[in-house]
């Protein structure tokens, strides 16, 4: 049984991992998500400070994806695979894998991996956007899925994904990840992949 | 959601305690490329190719290993089967596929890429097939009557 931690009541919270983004899902984004997101965005953009950098310190380095357009272009094609995790009553997180990228690390080159394409949790979950944010390890939980969806492939763990500025430290430190440096054809973000012995070693801990 | 590698919730609500602070978001900045057209393409059969292997193989309860075994075809070979619609299988292994399913090997080679299909109504079958989405772990009685209908379909081409 999955569970997300409540800040506010400080207790874990019994969570639902969805295997698909569904149309009640979408819903909570458009209706629930994005105004708060876009409000912070224009408000930068009115002070003239919407750059990454800025956005990624107030949290909304994503306001600008579109959730809903993705889950109806991507609907039903193979290669995509789509998670929403819902907690209280509303949808917490939504993740897109991609199942055809190939590894990039040395050691696994050209082998199968699921990729992680999008991440992103409610805005009422995030640090320095709200004041008070409810519920925290949407995102563990999260990419935790796109390793097991690669074990349960038979992909033997192997992730990929680039992260966005702030989360590189999770990714390299907490998640083990090897970093393959900067992506110039995505931005220059930084590119992480997971090995299989990566995978078993964090599942397996113990501790970090 | 069932998986043999799921940790256990001690796991999970360790790794969130440890993670609580850390910032997660994945995706592209606004300033990257576009990754994909704000339109998808036109998929091809060989998704509908893809999708009629892993949901007989489901339907079946076998995992790519199994069924690789039982064909005595390499799993790799499953694996770009399945997941990637440019792969183009060997002939003998969509004749084994053919078999399995138990559906018509000239349709088959039709939907791997094999053969050439200029039948107008066999291909709009063939992609209302593929859009059905594959995200379910176990086949949903929707699902099910979704493989079967098309599996019918292709045997009465006969």
């Amino acid at each position: 049984m999955l569970a997300l931690f409540n800040r506010h009541t400080q207790q874990m919270e019994t969570a639902d991992l969805l295997d698909r983004i569904e149309a009640e899902d979408v819903s909570s984004f458009e209706q629930r998500w994005l105004p708060p997101m876009q409000a912070k965005r224009e408000e930068l953009r009115q002070a003239g400070k919407l750059t990454l950098e800025e956005a990624t310190r107030w949290n909304v380095a994503d306001a600008h994806w579109e959730w809903p357009a993705k889950v109806r272009n991507r609907a039903g094609q193979l290669q995509w695979a789509s998670y929403a995790l819902r907690c209280g009553g509303d949808t917490q997180g939504l993740l897109f894998l991609n199942m055809v990228y190939k590894c990039r690390h040395p050691e696994q080159l050209k082998k199968h991996m699921v990729y992680v394409d999008l991440v992103s949790t409610a805005p009422w979950n995030r640090p320095r956007l709200v004041p008070n944010p409810m519920y925290g390890g949407i995102g563990t939980v999260l990419v935790t899925e796109a390793i097991i969806r690669s074990l349960d492939e038979g992909f033997e763990g192997r992730v990929g994904l680039h992260s966005l500025p702030g989360a590189e430290s999770l990714y390299r430190q907490k998640f083990k990840m090897d970093c393959l440096g900067p992506d110039s054809a995505y931005g220059n973000l930084l590119y992480f992949e997971m090995t299989p012995q990566q995978a078993a070693a964090l599942l397996s801990s113990t501790g970090l | 959601m069932n998986s043999k590698h799921r940790p256990n919730s001690q796991w999970y609500a360790r790794m969130i305690q440890d993670t609580l602070d850390d910032d997660f978001v994945i995706g592209p900045p606004f300033d990257a490329k576009a990754k994909e057209a704000a339109t998808p393409a036109e998929q091809p059969l060989t998704v509908a190719f893809g999708l009629l292997v892993k949901l007989s193989r489901r339907a079946k309860r076998l995992s790519v290993e199994e069924l690789a075994e039982k064909l005595s075809v390499e799993v790799d070979e499953l694996q770009h089967i399945e997941h990637e619609p440019e792969f183009r299988a060997r002939p003998r292994t969509i004749s084994k596929i053919a078999n399995f399913c138990d559906v018509p090997v000239e349709d088959v080679m039709k939907l791997a890429g094999a053969a050439v299909s200029n039948d107008a109504s066999f291909n709009t079958h063939a992609l209302k097939f593929a859009a059905h989405s594959d995200d379910m772990a176990a086949l949903t009685r929707e699902e099910q009557e979704t493989l079967k209908s098309f599996v019918r379909y292709l045997r009465d081409q006969e």
